[in-house]
């Protein structure tokens, strides 16, 4: 009976804590709305993402998908294609669960685009530094609900939502979200370095879990339902890389290949092309050189000419005609 | 596994619920398992030391008890061969005694004080041009979470199942237990066998007053470590840290706040452990009765971590000789004991330092106090009481001199301790000898604003706030009856603090900067 007596208590406890605590939360929800940042002037997302726009295409990735927005990358991505981009790419390995979460943030603000490009790179179908345990995909985000409750949903540790709920208390995001070193894509990489390359290899290898491969590759498919359900295409593109046999691509190749056929996705891995140290400004990311060029000879075609029917079929699926 | 965790919330109330789901017979077994799955929480490969000295303790208590029954025969043996036998006895109980002395506290030396002797060795070496060239063979080992404390307890039963004072446990997992009970295993209170083990047979029935209250300390625990404790170590980490950038206010204001900080950190944790530990029942040994507020250094030690001051009481300082034995020798005791104690804390030359300033302190106001009591009508206590006294400190005070009962001299005996204490902090607190030094030689100069150059004004003020509340609440504690107090509120008062509290701990944990409890490194 006197236990009885203290689990009620306890729990009448809880629930009031609950309640403050959700009326907290609420209320500090959402406060940034009203800050308008464009891409190229913020490393955030939620910064950029208004409320039911539309835009012809949007870019998934990590910091190699937002090179395509920085300085005045942007602007010139926008000129060849001709068309409205909003890039929810994350620097600092955003992986594919920050990818989700961006995604359906990005939707449940009523947004809608026609075309999403989601530039994979491998790494993020084995490291959970790309994943739940990213440090850097909500660091320079405003405080939503919705994203919180999408995090506890996906099983994000402990630290991480934390992490985010701190972001309560920033003010100054003009400073916070700003890309710490512009202007480094004006620069042109020396010299492919075979050196500089392996140590990459090893790095990479050594924040490799390949027993969560078949985990991370499920988000993919979460992402393509996400994606149907609010009818956007979905097209998947493996960026240039200048290591060949980089760990684990043909795995995440093959995996993509299946899903693409499965799922009717677009798949096209382009990690060959381009091998030319004057598109790159280091060894992963091209400069804006290179964010030109993959515009006009790749994407353009990409979103222009290749309709979803046609995806898999043999000369499209190793590359795109120039 | 930290106490201010949600991982630990989640063990506590499935731990405490099948505690009392359980049979009392099958008890030992959950409290037994959840000990080491705690403490493998911390260090997964240490376990096997906390078995390995578990076995062997046991082993040896068995045999030492054992050799003392036989030394009692009833048979009637020549007295010459009676002699003979009791001397065998004697020497086995000694032996064994001895294997259990030697191979804990030698796991002890060897995790945590090897590489420390071996430093200082070549250290020394080399200032007489000897090893010159020479590394010192250090071992890169984590030293094992809580082994001071479990150590400690360990040494303490098999010293009082030698003395005869408690039996020998027979039942290996009951002693496992003893020596592993989670709330205690990491940073005490230093059980003693003769006060834990019966609780563990004991049946033991939910008391709804007893969770409550333990409930409560848990809270009060976490608000003095997570609010008051963390915050205070931003402002004394970035100066003790960086202590060559600083000079006069900003050194006293650190001294200061370590010396809250500290108090707050560790009787924060004793009050987890042991509220933890009263909600399934089990009673604990008090660890600090407001320690700050003792009128005396020796009232001091009476009040802070009193399970470990007890404990050298009982088996460094009494064996030694205590107060019984020639002035200086008694003094020599006291410094010992106290050296002994700041090496305990750790294996560093400032907790030496730190432990030798206490010995220094008592001894000086132990000649102090005989000398005023040649003008006073009353025998001065502290000489034949120091370190033995059995009476609570609350009892103890000032109040008992002849000089004046006045609340002015009160304060004043009060705010000297206080000095001395924290002063003493400094050496505890600081990362190297000469930092220590430097900080005292710097701390008096004038210049160095205490507030912009170290903390945002907000985060000083905000520092301010939270030492005058625990001032506030410390008084009350002893001017009022708290818990009578606390029951004469109505219900939506106490359930607003209750709320308060849980929020001050979320808000604190969240956006407050984490640390360790310090006394997890001892």
């Amino acid at each position: 009976m006197q236990a009885k007596k203290l689990i009620f208590k306890l729990v009448i406890f809880s629930v009031l804590n609950l309640a403050v605590m959700v009326s907290l939360l609420s209320f500090f929800s959402g406060r940034n709305r009203n800050i308008d940042f464009k891409n190229w002037e913020t490393e955030s997302n939620l910064l950029v993402t208004g409320e039911n726009e539309h835009y012809d295409v949007a870019i998934l990735g990590t910091s190699r998908g937002r090179i395509f927005s920085r300085d005045s990358n942007h602007f010139t991505m926008e000129k060849i294609l001709g068309k409205k981009v909003i890039n929810l790419s994350k620097g600092g390995g955003g992986g594919l669960m920050p990818a989700k979460i961006h995604l359906d943030h990005f939707y449940s603000r009523g947004n809608r685009v026609i075309h999403i490009i989601y530039f994979v790179d491998p790494w993020v179908f084995f490291s959970p530094i790309n994943n739940e345990n990213n440090t850097f995909f909500l660091r320079d985000e405003p405080f939503e609900l919705s994203i919180l409750w999408d995090l506890i949903l996906n099983r994000f540790p402990s630290q991480q939502i934390i992490s985010y709920i701190q972001m309560i208390a920033v003010d100054d995001w003009k400073h916070l979200s700003q890309y710490g070193e512009p202007g480094l894509d004006k620069l042109t990489l020396k010299a492919i370095d075979p050196v500089k390359l392996e140590k990459a290899r090893d790095h990479y290898l050594g924040l490799y879990d390949y027993d969560k491969f078949n985990y991370y590759s499920h988000f993919l498919t979460k992402i393509n339902r996400t994606a149907k359900k609010h009818k956007s295409k979905i097209t998947y593109v493996m960026l240039p890389i200048l290591m060949k046999d980089f760990p684990g691509a043909g795995q995440v190749d093959e995996k993509i290949k299946e899903i693409s056929k499965n799922e009717e996705v677009g798949y096209y891995n382009l990690i060959d092309k381009m091998h030319d140290r004057h598109f790159f400004y280091d060894h992963m990311h091209f400069n804006n050189n290179g964010v030109a060029h993959f515009t006009e000879t790749y994407m353009k075609s990409i979103l222009k000419q290749i309709p979803l029917n046609q995806v898999g079929k043999p000369q499209h699926r190793n590359g795109v005609k120039p | 596994m930290l106490f201010n965790s949600l991982s630990f919330a989640l063990f506590f109330l499935l731990v405490t619920g099948l505690h009392f789901t359980l049979p009392q017979r099958f008890r030992w077994i959950l409290m037994l398992a959840a000990s080491y799955y705690f403490y493998m929480c911390w260090s997964v490969g240490y376990i096997l030391l906390i078995l390995t000295s578990t076995l062997i303790t046991w082993y040896c208590g068995l045999q030492i008890v054992g050799g003392a029954a036989m030394s009692n025969p009833t048979s009637g043996n020549e007295p010459s061969h009676k002699d003979a036998s009791q001397n065998r006895i004697y020497y086995k109980k000694k032996v064994f005694l001895v294997v259990s002395l030697i191979a804990n506290i030698g796991a002890l030396f060897f995790f945590k004080y090897y590489n420390f002797f071996t430093t200082s060795f070549f250290e020394i070496s080399v200032r007489f041009n000897l090893l010159q060239g020479h590394d010192a063979p250090l071992l890169h080992l984590m030293m094992p979470v809580g082994i001071s404390f479990y150590t400690f307890q360990i040494v303490s039963y098999t010293v009082d199942v030698y003395k005869g004072k408690i039996p020998a446990e027979k039942h290996l997992g009951i002693f496992a237990l003893y020596v592993a009970f989670w709330p205690r295993l990491v940073a005490g209170p230093i059980e003693r066998a003769g006060r834990l083990i019966p609780q563990f047979r004991k049946e033991l029935s939910f008391d709804y007053t007893k969770a409550t209250d333990g409930l409560r300390l848990v809270m009060w625990g976490m608000v003095k470590k997570v609010v008051v404790a963390d915050q205070l170590a931003v402002y004394v980490n970035q100066v003790f840290d960086h202590c060559g950038e600083y000079a006069g206010a900003p050194l006293i204001v650190a001294s200061i706040f370590f010396t809250i900080q500290i108090y707050c950190d560790f009787s924060g944790y004793s009050d987890m452990a042991i509220g933890t530990a009263k909600v399934m029942g089990y009673e604990l040994t008090e660890n600090f009765r407001h320690p700050y507020f003792a009128a005396s250094l020796r009232e001091f030690w009476q009040r802070w971590h009193i399970s470990l001051s007890t404990w050298f009481r009982d088996y460094l300082y009494i064996p030694l000789g205590g107060n019984r034995v020639k002035r200086w020798r008694f003094h020599y005791n006291l410094f010992i004991t106290f050296l002994v104690s700041g090496l305990w804390h750790g294996a560093s030359w400032n907790f030496v330092i730190w432990g030798g300033l206490h010995g220094i302190y008592l001894i000086f106001e132990n000649i102090l106090e005989d000398f005023f009591s040649r003008f006073s009508n009353k025998k001065a206590t502290s000489s034949s009481d120091l370190m033995t006294s059995a009476v609570r400190p609350s009892l103890t005070t000032v109040s008992d001199y002849s000089i004046t009962d006045s609340y002015l001299y009160k304060g004043f005996r009060i705010a000297g301790t206080l000095f001395l204490v924290n002063y003493a902090w400094i050496f505890f607190r600081a990362n190297t000898v000469s930092d220590a030094f430097s900080i005292t030689e710097k701390m008096f100069l004038t210049g160095g604003n205490p507030v912009t150059s170290v903390v945002a004004p907000s985060a000083f003020i905000l520092n301010i706030a939270l030492i005058l509340f625990l001032f506030f609440v410390e008084i009350g504690e002893q001017i009022v009856r708290i818990k009578h107090f606390w029951n004469t509120l109505p219900l939506a008062a106490r359930w607003s603090v209750y709320i308060m509290g849980f929020w001050a701990v979320a808000i604190s944990t969240v956006f407050g900067v984490k640390q360790d409890f310090i006394y997890f490194q001892f």
